[in-house]
């Protein structure tokens, strides 16, 4: 955690953490005086919060439905194959997205058999790159977020839908007066601690499908620390600032969500 | 438990949701299917397409040629130490530091839940964590991949959350029939949260699995090095210049041979966890 | 219930149990080792994997320390992460005695003190060190007139222009030499069928490895194309007493309108700014593509696997050609610096001189050959004096990629080519040669670093990168180049330029000023 005040030195190697020059705010100047940086800023908020508004629902509904399927052996191999792709890594997914979604993938191969016209590649498509993105992130983590949910289904008291049974509810209700409130403090636990960490926007993913088309939609805080940041040492102190602001600004993010959360359940929320 | 309440009537419902799974299952295993076809084809046939859905002949050498580069078996052996000792500890720690945080009059409660959010959120940078690992004098061992990341306070946080969900009146109870804390953790809350612990040691046991950067920063002795971090090497080096005539098998079925053996171990331990998911399996120890 | 929970307990035990008695077993044994011999001096070093794996009792490394009285501790670091796990190690104070260090990065360190002075002691002890590397990259990697690195080299030139033997020789055509010949056999290898499929499927020119959206190797992707240009992206170039930097000046804008010219007429593949490496060389050898640039070893590579998969394209071939003249004659591909990288010696090292010994043994003839080759005998057979071929356990060791690990280290680019390659790879030695004795482009500015690039190169790279990247696609008209300059200049180029011309004038006694 102490290395935060690296922000507001001018690191260097010979003088350590603690012995190098104090220089203020010098480093917070340099990017937000920037205007590289306020572009990578939108960039990273929109994705987040596509991110947020799709990636965080999705799971849920999916646990939701597994949890309607009647056959517990068909539940459990579908629970099974649903998380596999998270444990392919990125680049490796990349590289298979690349056969699928390039110039002469199968996507195209399949629309030019159907008739149509070829399409230009996501991946090099500014316009459509961020939802490529977070689409595929969802793909990607979809059965890994839903583990969660479906634990907290499973603790869920059967004697509650015996007695809806008995007051002749059918499953859809049971759903909305059973079922949704009785997962509903876990759903907002994890929504606000997804703020914590929004802003990172999927580095990972972003490190390896961002390209030289796209780059202006593309890039993310995280990228744009690695890259000014890693490469050059003289930037670490930069680069921690640069992170640093991100922090403080996820901080504000979880405090904001986590008062919402408390406004609709006390239960619901961190503090 | 839905399907013993409405046998027998079956919902338009149920046969859409049915057909979306199956959607969902062909999405999902196509990356898997994909690699492990690649894995056992044939170099000629990799090259000659990138979609190839019945290997037309099968191969298994690439396999071999992973499991005989150097090291694989202590990688193995290191990746296996973490994974079970470090999911233990770590399960052990997240549970202990999330029940702390679920008695409503523990002084400071606050406070301590501010802190766990700002290192959730905050982190000093590479280079004060490596040092404090170096002061504690874990460089260079199997520790430094286990200690610094025991907790996660993300998962902490929800433990806390699934802990705070049981009935108050239980503890309190067993709190007025003079069990120590220790007690009623170990006896009356653990029982009742099978379902995310075995969550936890699932999320656990894979991170710990797939450890690799802290593997590069803290760990220089090649025996001590996790799976992971020669899987990467084997995996980059599918690009990397050569010097001989005479090629081992070529890069592309190598790279999938040597992901499914870095994942076919951990894939294998969430059917036997699926078991803590079946619905219902608390109300036993509820009235009991 | 329980018991299952208990089952899983004891499992995990027993786990614990055996693995501790494991390691505690292993730990015994290598320290007694160390007891037993004769009191070696105990090196550690630190060095990017290079492709290459650590063996446990690895032979030659076990020779290396017979013949040193040395006893080495190595740890190899992925390439991805050796700058992290350096900046960790330099900061806290646990720098190995020796690290190898890519390029010239080595010297943002020197300065901070983190590296020893060691020219009294090449004096001394280094005799080898100093008959292995030329005048030339001792001068580019000085410090204040001191030696804190010892440089390795490597051939400058590392860059050919492959194209498809077979397409040319199918539609008639001999290799290009001008621009207007090469457009010429772009567009053919585009449009005229030249794999004789009877399909539109084919483009003139793509890539062998990824553009990275950093901008760090869009050069190293367009050489063959920049080259009959007279420029080079991001290299400074000295005429007539001016310095000129690549990237804005004329002749790079009309580089570029000659390749967004050939981009819209798609005789480039229109996907070549978003294929990664593996998808890049894939198309290769699945025969999409006519012409790449590429570095000698990865391109040979790419003629490898071709080769392995002659069942599936039997008359596939590619050949190496001379870099494309242009109007004026101007040719060239881009030097790929002289300097390797260096080895550095820790400020905190306690036995200098002993280093230096080791180091200077590593680079000399019985060292270089034995870290590069093996033993003698035992990993490869000598005919008069001279490398003949890998016995067949040094292939094997090759394959497993333990053989060399030091030369990785302490490479001698004579032995290492010359001495080895050109034997074992009679097919792609001429490659090598192309590429070595091509003309190239060299930055005035290599191996200067100043604090103002330090801060300002990260964008500027980015910067020029996006810009010719939509100059290419079509995305700005070209006649917005002024605008890129000026935006250039205006976000810290200026700044960066003048630095380095002023360290520049510093170090060579000149006086010379931009020219742009």
């Amino acid at each position: 955690m102490f290395g935060v005040i690296i922000a507001f030195k001018n690191f260097n190697f010979l003088d350590g953490i603690w012995g190098s020059k104090w220089v203020g705010l010098t480093n917070f100047k340099r990017f937000l005086l920037n205007g590289d940086f306020w572009i990578v800023f939108k960039n990273t908020i929109i994705i987040s919060m596509l991110r947020v508004a799709f990636g965080f629902p999705i799971p849920i509904i999916f646990a939701l439905l597994l949890n309607e399927i009647r056959s517990q052996k068909f539940k459990k191999v579908v629970q099974t194959i649903s998380y596999l792709p998270h444990f392919i890594s990125w680049v490796v997914v990349s590289g298979i997205l690349f056969t699928i979604f390039s110039s002469d993938g199968m996507l195209n191969k399949l629309i030019e058999t159907l008739g149509g016209h070829s399409v230009t590649s996501f991946l090099s498509n500014a316009n459509y790159f961020r939802s490529f993105l977070v689409g595929t992130a969802i793909w990607k983590e979809l059965g890994w977020s839903a583990i969660i949910y479906l634990a907290a289904l499973s603790g869920v008291d059967p004697q509650l839908y015996e007695a809806g049974i008995m007051d002749g509810t059918n499953r859809a209700q049971q759903l909305w007066h059973i079922t949704i409130p009785s997962i509903r403090n876990v759903i907002s636990i994890m929504f606000v601690l997804n703020f914590a960490n929004v802003l990172n926007a999927g580095f990972d993913q972003v490190l390896v499908l961002i390209n030289p088309a796209v780059s202006g939609v593309a890039e993310i805080i995280d990228y744009y620390i690695y890259r000014v940041g890693i490469l050059q040492v003289n930037n670490y102190s930069y680069a921690t600032a640069v992170g640093l602001f991100k922090s403080v600004l996820s901080l504000a993010l979880v405090l904001i969500t986590n008062w919402g959360a408390k406004k609709i359940d006390e239960e619901g929320a961190i503090w | 438990m839905v399907a013993k309440v409405d046998r027998g009537k079956i919902h338009i419902f149920d046969v859409i949701n049915v057909l979306i799974m199956i959607i969902v299952c062909i999405l999902m295993i196509y990356p898997f299917i994909y690699l492990l076809i690649i894995s056992i084809s044939p170099i000629s046939e990799v090259m000659k397409s990138n979609i190839i859905l019945i290997p037309k002949k099968i191969s298994f050498d690439s396999y071999k040629y992973v499991l005989r580069y150097a090291g694989v078996g202590s990688a193995y052996k290191v990746t296996i130490f973490i994974t079970v000792v470090g999911t233990l500890i770590s399960l052990i720690m997240t549970a202990l530091g999330a029940y702390v945080l679920t008695i409503k009059d523990l002084p400071g409660r606050n406070l301590f839940l501010t802190l766990v959010i700002i290192t959730m959120i905050f982190n000093g940078g590479l280079i004060p964590s490596y040092m404090v690992v170096k002061q504690l004098h874990m460089i260079n061992q199997v520790w430094a991949l286990i200690i610094p990341n025991a907790i996660n306070t993300f998962w902490m946080i929800v433990m806390r959350n699934f802990f705070q969900s049981i009935p108050v009146s239980l503890s309190e109870s067993a709190r007025i029939d003079g069990c120590s804390e220790y007690k009623i953790l170990l006896k009356i809350i653990l029982p009742l949260s099978l379902p995310i612990i075995a969550t936890l040691a699932l999320f656990y046991a894979v991170s710990l699995w797939n450890t690799y950067f802290n593997a590069i920063l803290y760990i220089n002795s090649k025996k001590l090095q996790p799976l992971q971090v020669l899987i990467r090497s084997m995996y980059d080096q599918g690009s990397q210049g050569v010097q001989s005539d005479t090629l081992p098998p070529p890069a592309e079925t190598i790279r999938a041979a040597t992901i499914m053996i870095a994942t076919l171990p951990i894939l294998c331990i969430y059917p036997f966890l699926q078991k803590y998911f079946a619905q219902g399996i608390m109300v036993g120890a509820v009235k009991g | 219930m329980k018991k299952h929970l208990l089952k899983t307990f004891s499992i995990v035990t027993t786990v614990v149990l055996l693995t501790t008695t494991f390691s505690g077993c292993g730990k015994q044994s290598s320290e007694a080792q160390q007891q037993k011999s004769s009191a070696p001096v105990k090196f550690s070093i630190m060095m990017d994997d290079s492709g290459r794996v650590l063996k446990e009792d690895d032979p030659v490394i076990k020779e290396v320390e017979k013949k040193t009285n040395t006893k080495l501790d190595v740890s190899l670091v992925a390439p991805s992460e050796f700058s992290n796990k350096l900046n960790v190690m330099v900061s806290s104070g646990s720098l190995p005695d020796m690290v190898r260090i890519n390029g010239y990065n080595a010297s943002q360190y020197i300065p901070q003190g983190v590296f020893l002075d060691l020219t009294s002691y090449i004096d001394k002890y280094g005799s080898n060190i100093k008959k292995a590397i030329p005048k030339e990259a001792w001068e580019s990697t000085k410090y204040n007139g001191k030696i804190y690195s010892i440089p390795t080299v490597n051939y400058t030139g590392k860059y050919n222009f492959f194209v498809r033997q077979d397409w040319l020789d199918n539609l008639g055509l001999k290799a290009p030499t001008t621009i207007d010949e090469l457009t010429d056999m772009l567009t053919k290898f585009t449009f005229n069928d030249p794999d004789k499929d009877g399909k539109n499927d084919t483009f003139g020119y793509s890539q062998e490895s990824e553009i990275n959206a950093d901008g760090s190797n869009f050069r190293a992707a367009f050489a063959a194309l920049f080259g009959p240009f007279g420029v080079m992206p991001g290299m400074t170039q000295l005429k007539d007493g001016k310095l000129y930097y690549g990237s804005i000046t004329p002749e790079y804008k009309d580089a570029v309108e000659y390749i967004a010219k050939l981009y819209k007429q798609k005789l480039i593949d229109p996907d070549i700014f978003i294929t990664k490496t593996d998808q890049a060389k894939q198309k290769l050898v699945q025969s999409k593509s006519g012409s790449f640039t590429g570095w000698w070893s990865t391109g040979s590579q790419v003629l490898m696997d071709q080769m392995k998969m002659n069942q599936v394209n039997p008359k596939a071939k590619w050949s190496v050609i001379s870099p494309i003249k242009g109007k004026s004659g101007e040719s060239g591909m881009p030097s790929n610096g002289l300097v390797a990288g260096t080895i550095n010696v820790s400020s905190k090292c306690k036995n200098p001189e002993e280093v230096v010994k080791f180091i200077d043994y590593l680079l000399s003839d019985e060292g270089a050959w034995l870290t590069h080759a093996g033993i003698k005998g035992v990993h490869y057979t000598e005919k008069d004096g001279k490398f003949e071929k890998r016995t067949p356990e040094g292939e094997k060791a090759m394959n497993e990629k333990w053989l060399d690990v030091l030369s990785q280290f302490a490479p001698r680019i004579d032995i290492a080519m010359e001495g080895i390659y050109k034997v074992n790879n009679p097919t792609y030695w001429p490659y090598i040669q192309v590429a070595r004795d091509a003309k190239q482009y060299k930055d005035v500015f290599e191996g200067i670093t100043t604090s103002e690039s330090q801060t300002y190169k990260a964008d500027l790279q980015k910067l020029e990168v996006d810009w010719f990247t939509k100059f290419v696609t079509g995305k700005e008209p070209i006649s917005k180049f002024d605008d890129y300059v000026k935006q250039w200049k205006d976000k810290g180029g200026k700044q960066m330029i003048d630095s380095f011309i002023k360290e520049y004038n510093k170090r060579h006694g000149t006086n010379y000023t931009a020219g742009n």
